[in-house]
């Protein structure tokens, strides 16, 4: 094990095993896919959206490091920027659904009886509406862009996240410590916010590492077809479907490196998400 | 267990009747009237707002007018395109044969290399195991529409066995045509079902009852084919059908990446013409098709299983 009380109480960050170093060089990956999507105007050596940076259509090379697509834009920057409405929307996503998802189970677990059999069958009922089809549904009313989006999957994640925190909510709620705060006479919502809350914040945690690797997913799946981000602006999802062109014409530099990207940021959020909750035995 | 099935039947109409209320209110929930919305691009000509009273009714009060609607989807009269001037059902049915056999297609692939992949690896548990678990976790984790380009370059671009674009007519061109877009819709899901089915094959192989019967001088054989694959069907068939469901939403997205003419592509493409009676309708398919086998996953599981029965009394 990493990180705190491994040797007999004494912070070590020495990795003890192959899996270990895995999550570590997950977390490594993730920090330099997040520092490299904020501090993408001190990084990227040309504008994203300038077209004819250089010739179209280069394979990568030094003045281009991932080459450029059919308008001349340099792919690298591109990349450096794409990342931003993809990670902010899957992070306001995770956000919101884990949030109102934790709300809504607690209460539930919490209040127990009828009242929670009702939101367990109307969390039955909402999870049966599959996200994308959400997320495309309220596009085709307001129209695409980023909020709308956004908003309509945080709507969509929220079942997931109330199910799997209501579970764990109604375990903790039968454990005898919440038992002795009853009887001292501390109020259930003080006693939710103080002692519930916290203690299911570890696999709250989990899963919206998890889900974040889901809602990028999703979000690039939408500005893939058209109905999410839309050009010129950089976003990794719409960058694979404009190299598409790129692709037939034997230059898939721009699907490829933005694919690439998408994958590789989706891969360390899971395996990190899952080897966390492994680790610490709180996954379910 | 008359009680479960009744119970699913009862939650899938109830979910049904909440996404038709959803679909249909969207005209009211969006920015303007529904007039203006449903006019949306297509300039407010005497046909077309003709054409959008005489199916919405828009005069009347919402409920009146959502059970109208209602009533007449169920009786197949989607209404008419606001931009071809067609019935929406004739417009829907040749593409829904495209997607269909897109969706076919796929899950064929999924259940014989998924279940394939995961009994194998099970089976061989240390150089062919860890190759297949390696590989399906990298595969999980690549998205459909990646996985689309990924073998458009390759194998429609770079080598040219397949072509990249299009549907291809009869069923031969169609096969050939789809191959490249059921893979890519597949991967994702039949990586999942490999692991799955391996993580299945081998808790049971581990279990007290096949050391037992394989003490007792059963054939291997016949341990295998009797007791294992049973009892790991369970949670493989579960999967099986979460994975059909969920075909559904890549679907649109693997349509769109190689120009498929299918219900998904159209739906798209009715979003961005504005044409809200094709979307409402196609919207509406999807979720039934989504919500009809999830039902029959949930009831066939509560058939197969006999546990689920019992401990249904809460």
């Amino acid at each position: 094990m990493i990180g705190k009380r491994a040797a007999g109480g004494r912070f070590t960050w020495r990795a003890r095993s192959g899996s270990d170093r895995v999550y570590i060089l997950c977390l490594v990956v993730l920090a330099i896919v997040i520092a490299c999507t904020i501090l993408a105007p001190l990084i990227a050596p040309y504008n994203p959206n300038q077209i004819f940076a250089g010739p179209i259509y280069q394979g990568p090379s030094v003045q281009h490091l991932f080459g450029t697509d059919g308008l001349g834009r340099d792919i690298f920057s591109r990349v450096l920027y794409g990342g931003r409405f993809t990670l902010l929307g899957a992070t306001l996503i995770v956000g919101i659904s884990s949030t109102a998802g934790l709300a809504v189970a607690t209460a539930s677990a919490w209040l127990g009886g009828r009242l929670d059999a009702a939101v367990s069958r109307a969390l039955d009922v909402l999870f049966a509406f599959p996200g994308l089809l959400l997320a495309i549904l309220t596009v085709s009313v307001f129209g695409p862009g980023f909020i709308a989006p956004v908003l309509a999957l945080a709507v969509a994640y929220m079942p997931y996240m109330a199910r799997l925190t209501r579970s764990v909510a109604i375990r903790e709620r039968t454990k005898p410590y919440i038992d002795t705060c009853i009887v001292q006479g501390f109020s259930g919502m003080w006693i939710c916010v103080r002692h519930l809350v916290p203690n299911l914040m570890p696999f709250v945690i989990v899963q919206a590492t998890v889900s974040f690797g889901y809602a990028i997913i999703d979000l690039a799946s939408l500005s893939f077809i058209g109905l999410g981000i839309q050009p010129p602006t950089a976003d990794w999802g719409l960058m694979v479907s404009d190299g598409e062109t790129g692709i037939l014409a034997h230059h898939p530099e721009e699907s490829l490196f933005s694919g690439l990207m998408i994958v590789v940021t989706v891969v360390a959020f899971v395996i990190a998400g899952e080897r966390r909750g492994a680790v610490r035995g709180r996954y379910l | 267990m008359v009680r479960i099935v009744a119970f699913r039947l009862v939650a899938a109409v109830i979910t049904l009747l909440v996404a038709s209320v959803v679909v249909y209110g969207a005209i009211y929930v969006a920015p303007g009237s529904p007039l203006s919305f449903l006019i949306g691009g297509h300039g407010a000509t005497r046909q077309v707002i003709r054409q959008i009273e005489a199916e919405y009714h828009l005069n009347d009060s919402f409920p009146v007018a959502y059970v109208r609607w209602l009533g007449n989807g169920v009786h197949g009269n989607f209404g008419t395109s606001l931009v071809q001037h067609q019935s929406v059902s004739s417009l829907i049915e040749p593409r829904l044969t495209t997607t269909l056999f897109l969706v076919a297609y796929a899950a064929l692939l999924i259940f014989v290399f998924g279940i394939g992949s995961g009994l194998l690896a099970a089976l061989r548990p240390r150089r062919v195991g860890g190759a297949v678990v390696l590989v399906t976790t990298v595969a999980m984790a690549i998205p459909p529409f990646v996985w689309a380009v990924l073998l458009t370059t390759v194998f429609a671009v770079d080598l040219a066995w397949f072509p990249a674009i299009g549907n291809g007519s009869g069923f031969a061109g169609g096969l050939y045509h789809m191959t490249l877009p059921a893979v890519a819709l597949a991967m994702v899901w039949l990586a999942y079902l490999s692991r799955i089915t391996r993580a299945a094959v081998d808790d049971e192989l581990g279990k007290e009852y096949v050391e037992t019967a394989r003490a007792r001088g059963i054939p291997e054989r016949y341990v295998f084919r009797k007791h294992v694959l049973r009892n790991a069907w369970i949670p493989i068939s579960t999967v099986a059908g979460i994975t059909v469901a969920g075909l559904i939403a890549g679907d649109a997205v693997i349509e769109v990446a190689f120009g498929l003419n299918g219900i998904g592509a159209y739906l798209v493409q009715s979003i961005e013409a504005k044409d809200f009676p094709v979307v409402q309708a196609i919207m509406m398919l999807l979720v039934g098709i989504f919500v009809v086998v999830n039902t029959l996953v949930d009831v066939g599981y509560a058939v197969a299983d006999p546990r689920v029965r019992t401990s249904e009394r809460r």
